[in-house]
């Protein structure tokens, strides 16, 4: 049962997926829901790195750490949508254009 | 559904924002896969770990080191969940007027007296008689 993938491939994957984010915050201006998808799917790039790195150098506290980071995107998603629903019932939209009430 | 939202409007601007978005990912992902590559990440630089002895569970190492070394975190992680959740319901949660909801305690704990008056009336052949 030997894994044959060097980190880099693990490292580039994290990368790619990291990107995709980027590219979900960049060319979705409107919806804040994606906004936060995408804000999540970041925090998963930084947990497969962690998790491989834990691999490669033998410490199992990065897989631990990967929890932790769990935990607080959890709370995050939670926080977030509830502060969204808040938001919606007083605004009735969730265009981030539409948000703009603090705009010089 | 808790977001009634047109979905129409918040989708306009997908094209004009498609170029700069794939660009800017692009060019990322291109940086990082040039630092991240085998160069500087591949065997050479860190070797292919030792497979783990037979009878090896991951699960029991994660689980036996969150409740040693990591258990103050877990317990604040734990605390953390907790106040995230009490938060998002609190911030969620609405009065609403004019509904009517049946309480049940209320309704366990009513007595005969409550809802039951017993009158005495005088009968109404006494009344025509008189």
């Amino acid at each position: 049962m030997s894994s044959t993938i060097p980190l880099s491939h693990f490292l580039t994957v994290s990368a790619l997926l990291f990107c995709v984010a980027v590219a979900g915050i960049f060319i979705n201006r409107k919806n804040v829901i994606i906004l936060l998808m995408s804000i999540e799917l970041m925090l998963l790039a930084v947990n497969t790195n962690f998790v491989a790195f834990s691999r490669f150098l033998g410490e199992t506290s990065g897989q631990v750490f990967v929890f932790f980071i769990l935990t607080v995107a959890a709370a995050e998603a939670a926080i977030g949508l509830a502060i969204l629903v808040v938001l919606f019932r007083s605004r009735r939209t969730i265009n981030v254009d539409e948000l703009d009430s603090l705009k010089g | 559904m808790m977001l009634d939202v047109n979905t129409e409007p918040l989708r306009e601007g997908f094209a004009r924002y498609l170029p700069a978005g794939l660009l800017v990912a692009a060019v990322m992902a291109a940086q990082m896969i040039a630092v991240l590559g085998a160069r500087h990440f591949g065997y050479d630089r860190f070797a292919q770990p030792a497979d783990h002895p037979a009878g090896y569970s991951n699960t029991q190492e994660i689980a036996s080191l969150l409740f040693t070394r990591y258990l103050v975190a877990v317990e604040i992680a734990a605390l953390v969940l907790t106040v995230a959740a009490v938060a998002a319901i609190a911030l969620t949660l609405r009065k609403r007027e004019g509904v009517r909801s049946q309480d049940v305690g209320q309704q366990v704990s009513v007595r005969k007296s409550d809802r039951l008056r017993v009158l005495k009336m005088p009968s109404s052949r006494v009344k025509e008689e008189s």
